[in-house]
């Protein structure tokens, strides 16, 4: 396989995730395994993929104040235990039985995001401006919709949190970002706005695949041959999905969002 | 409101990484031979260590806020992500 054709991979996948805040690894890393590189080497190829997309989307996220750091924090110490863990156990799990599991997490994930079409948290207009962002002390905040101004708060912590430990194993093991876990469980439990859950999630993703690449290269499991053209096509992607995503209406993107979903499933259970 | 990680330096510093970690790889991806195997690792380095540098910078950021429990949850994050690669590097 060349380094080029890995690299037009990454373009294309981490566009794709950046739009979603999936992460482009849950589409990289099935299409290197199909196309003949064994898992052991595309797992790592995958995490690298995810925190070059995410530093390549971050600028844009962060001018529009559509990241929410606090809550990214606050999921990450769950997530990062938890990629930490699935990395260290990485190859003793059944590669099948795993892609199964994603599989029916990702089309569940799917199915929660079709059944509640429109927006949960509605436009306030006259909302004071400056309240866009996140709030201090607080895992709450506020995003701009046209002329309007979107509040929001996470709720439901406990069941929340406990399902970001879940994306963070996913990401360890299979090398995938847990971002397609992350984002709906943000959305669909913590109930936070999808323009909100997918930027913070793509900051999240960003830490907990460095994590998880971390003890990967300690184990000497990066091909550093393929690495340039995967962090260069994905800085390249994820630059190119944050700006789509942006101009996105939020219900499109949450349609996208599904889609993507449904393919994941997909691609898990061909491969 | 929080400006913590959003402000107009933070856009600039994010947007001038992206840029350098993208040249760097890409020199690699050019460059033949140990000096391009060289430039590899760096992009790697870079794009790792970019993510944990924004949570560290995001976590200074909350703490000249004196918002103190979520820079003691970025701290943590970052001890976490210490404590795994020093777990690796010991069961490896």
């Amino acid at each position: 396989m060349t380094a080029l054709f890995v690299g037009l991979l990454a373009v294309a996948t981490s566009t794709v995730g950046a739009v979603g805040g999936l992460g482009g690894a849950v589409f990289l890393v099935p299409l290197l395994v199909v196309t003949g590189t064994d898992i052991g080497t595309a797992a790592p190829l995958g995490l690298l993929s995810v925190a070059a997309g995410s530093l390549a989307a971050a600028s844009r996220h962060a001018g529009e104040r559509t990241v929410n750091h606090r809550l990214g924090v606050t999921i990450e110490v769950f997530a990062s235990a938890g990629a930490i863990a699935g990395a260290l156990a990485a190859g003793r799990a059944d590669d099948r039985v795993l892609q199964l599991v994603l599989a029916a997490i990702a089309a569940g994930a799917a199915v929660s995001s079709l059944a509640r079409p429109g927006l949960r948290n509605r436009p306030v207009r006259g909302f004071d401006p400056s309240a866009v962002g996140e709030w201090r002390g607080e895992l709450a905040g506020a995003y701009a919709l046209g002329d309007a101004v979107v509040p929001y708060r996470a709720g439901r912590l406990p069941l929340g949190l406990a399902a970001m430990v879940v994306s963070g194993l996913i990401a360890g093991v299979s090398g995938v970002s847990g971002g397609f876990v992350k984002t709906p469980v943000a959305t669909d439990i913590l109930r936070v706005p999808l323009k909100v859950a997918a930027p913070t999630t793509t900051f999240t993703v960003g830490v907990t695949s460095a994590a998880a690449l971390l003890v990967y290269i300690e184990r000497g499991n990066l091909d550093v041959d393929l690495a340039p053209a995967v962090v260069l096509g994905s800085i390249v992607g994820g630059a190119v999905g944050a700006s789509v995503q942006a101009r996105l209406a939020p219900t499109t993107v949450r349609r996208l969002l599904t889609a993507l979903l449904v393919a994941v499933a997909g691609l898990l259970v061909v491969g | 409101m929080s400006t913590v990680g959003t402000s107009p330096a933070d856009v600039r510093a994010l947007r001038l990484a992206a840029i350098a970690v993208a040249l760097i790889a890409g020199v690699a991806f050019v460059v033949p031979g140990p000096a391009g195997n060289a430039l590899a690792v760096v992009a790697v380095a870079a794009a790792v260590g970019a993510p944990l540098a924004r949570l560290a910078r995001v976590g200074v950021g909350f703490a000249r806020e004196r918002d103190w429990r979520f820079a003691a949850l970025a701290a943590a994050v970052l001890a976490v992500v210490g404590a795994g690669a020093a777990l690796a590097a010991v069961v490896s």
